[in-house]
């Protein structure tokens, strides 16, 4: 269990690194259409679900804000939430319980903050993914240091 | 060591239950039967009105949605068939997308047969924005059963409104109307003393997987018109997204918006006119003698009259409002002050679980489809609404059968000509109070016509008492109306 929290810890780590990735080639790929290729952006374009691809680059989108972003991470941080109750990992549990936080502000509350109150909150996204990645890290590290620590030595000679 | 190694597997066991358990619960009550009846569904909301016999929703005795029909004897004054093919995802309309503009007048009853050709998964046709009798209202498993291939379906109603429509498939419709199964409706007056424009032509907007279209064709159109011309320009959005148009070289007015007439349209210039998802503008302008060119947020342009030149003009930072455009009118033909039934429609999102999806769905009134609201009215109430937009994106809301007047958007009343609608932008932190006359009885869809969000569950619907479903979601014929 222990080694499984620490996969699944680097393993969020992992996909923030792609979800940063998957974003900025979205975005590179969007300029570059609109400059080369005379592409146009517009709200029909946006909601356009069912268009062909305009440009390669698009699967950055989708994987940002769909494969990875909202099923692959969220199933992840589930998945380490319910392993940190069984693996022994000194503040595993809380670690774990602040990525879900984490990952629930970056999906739900940061996105609809940026719409409602302000753009400034869709900023506090990019920062909140450094957290996030930070804390996977960290809880990832956590669970990699040797067990014996995990028994007091009280308890032996009891 | 045992037992505490025991307790500890005990309470990982119980937190593991307390995240899945509850998840597993919330899946299995989100799960929609294989068929159902629309009318039985969801929250029924009087709307501080009479509670009726609730008819509907016991089975009771009443009137069937399928015996709403318009005079099944007399005869038609317009014939059209309209034969629909499907291929690798591209819908055509008697061979065409966007398919043939009917052109009817005023009175006529017109009689529309669908034939499908080759659509595996049935279609049909409603007619946008025209308030038509429920039973030719075309929503799939509501008002009728798709048709399916081979199968075709007649769709009878009194063209009794004058102006701009649309008609398109409401089968597994957030596919098939991008996909161009769709075409444009307009209706002249039938007065002959009612001069009409010198040109008269309609713009229907359109995406295609190829990219943004004006009628079809990509790019910059041509529209032949002589200076000194009245032009009137019925722009038709038919995307999932709001549209946007400004025209340069002239001043402009905004003569209709969803098929009603602006009372007393002033003049307009540097300002850009929103045409919502599903919704339509008239612009009235008349051709000068230098160049004239109308131009859309999609990057197409219709160039009006005269060669094409120079740049394409940025879009004004202005934006036209009709709230406060054009002169009141002394009588409503209802009152709206005194409601007999006032409703609310509040959107939001939420995670969940939407026919067994998880997601972050759409809500209405704070709960998922197909808890949404039945809005109960009986015939002859007076209806208001108060739309409000607390989720995260815009809605371009559609409610059939009916046309409703803006009364105020944000606490601001309004002040200019009638602002009548059946497709409303309401955008983020939006909210607007509409009122209108139960005068078209039946049960009728009240939706988000960015199709994809009604698919995602933006759905509620307008039930009359006394009225009985026909049809069901689901079933033999797959019904399947978003």
């Amino acid at each position: 269990m222990r080694s499984t929290y620490r996969v699944l810890a680097f393993l969020i780590a992992g996909l923030v690194v792609v979800q940063a990735f998957a974003i900025a080639w979205a975005f590179f790929g969007m300029t570059n259409w609109i400059d080369n290729d005379g592409g146009v952006v517009d709200k029909a374009l946006l909601e356009c679900t069912d268009c062909d691809m305009n440009f390669t680059a698009e699967w950055g989108f989708a994987i940002h804000m769909f494969f990875n972003g909202t099923i692959l991470i969220p199933l992840v941080t589930i998945g380490l939430l319910i392993v940190s109750f069984f693996a022994k990992v000194p503040k595993g549990v809380a670690l774990a319980a602040t990525i879900f936080g984490l990952v629930a502000l970056q999906i739900l509350v940061l996105p609809a903050l940026s719409r409602s109150a302000g753009s400034a909150f869709g900023g506090l996204h990019g920062v909140n993914a450094l957290v996030l990645l930070g804390v996977a890290i960290m809880a990832g590290r956590r669970a990699s240091q040797p067990v014996s620590d995990e028994v007091p030595a009280s308890s032996v000679t009891a | 060591m045992a037992v505490r190694g025991r307790t500890r597997l005990w309470i990982a066991s119980a937190a593991t239950a307390a995240i899945v358990l509850p998840l597993g619960w919330f899946w299995q009550q989100s799960l929609l039967p294989d068929s159902y009846d629309m009318a039985a569904m969801g929250v029924a909301d009087w709307g501080g009105g009479p509670v009726d016999d609730h008819a509907a929703m016991d089975g009771m005795e009443g009137t069937a949605v399928a015996d709403l029909t318009a005079d099944l004897d007399a005869t038609p004054d317009v014939s059209e068939t309209l034969t629909v093919r499907v291929e690798a995802g591209d819908y055509t309309v008697n061979g065409t997308s966007p398919g043939p503009l009917l052109e009817v007048t005023e009175g006529d009853l017109v009689e529309v047969t669908l034939v499908n050709d080759n659509v595996q998964d049935g279609i049909t046709l409603h007619w946008h924005g025209i308030d038509v009798p429920n039973a030719a209202d075309g929503v799939a498993g509501v008002t009728q059963d798709a048709v399916l291939p081979g199968e075709s379906f007649v769709y009878r109603f009194v063209a009794e409104q004058v102006g701009t429509f649309w008609y398109h498939s409401h089968q597994v419709s957030h596919e098939q109307v991008q996909g161009g199964l769709l075409g444009g409706i307009v209706i002249h007056p039938a007065d002959a003393g009612t001069a009409r424009a010198d040109v008269d032509e309609v713009a229907i907007v359109h995406r295609y997987d190829g990219g943004s279209t004006i009628n079809g064709e990509l790019g910059t159109s041509t529209l032949a018109a002589q200076p000194g011309d009245e032009v009137r320009l019925r722009v038709v959005n038919t995307d999932n997204g709001l549209a946007q148009a400004w025209v340069t070289g002239a001043p402009f007015r905004v003569l209709a918006i969803d098929g009603s007439e602006v009372n007393e349209p002033g003049d307009l210039e540097g300002t850009a006119v929103r045409v919502p998802a599903g919704g339509r503008v008239d612009l009235g302008f008349t051709v000068p003698d230098s160049d004239l060119r109308v131009d859309f947020s999609a990057g197409t342009t219709l160039l009006v009259g005269a060669t094409p030149a120079g740049a394409r003009p940025e879009r004004p930072h202005e934006t036209f409002d009709p709230l406060s455009y054009g002169a009141p009118v002394a009588d409503l033909g209802f009152d709206p002050a005194q409601p007999d039934r006032t409703f609310d429609y509040r959107i939001g999102r939420r995670p969940g679980f939407l026919d067994g999806h998880p997601g972050n769905w759409w809500t209405v009134n704070g709960r998922l489809f197909p808890d949404t609201p039945m809005y109960m009215v009986e015939e002859g109430d007076v209806v208001v609404f108060r739309i409000e937009n607390g989720s995260s994106d815009t809605h371009p809301m559609h409610l059939h059968g009916h046309h409703a007047v803006v009364l105020s958007r944000d606490g601001v009343a309004a002040t200019g000509s009638p602002w009548w609608v059946d497709s409303l932008e309401v955008e983020v932190g939006e909210s607007y109070e509409v009122a209108f006359v139960a005068d078209n009885p039946g049960l009728w869809m009240d939706h988000c016509h960015n199709l994809p969000h009604a698919a995602e569950g933006l759905v509620a619907h307008l039930m009359y008492a006394g009225v009985t479903s026909s049809y069901r979601i689901g079933g033999e014929p797959g019904n399947a109306p978003e």
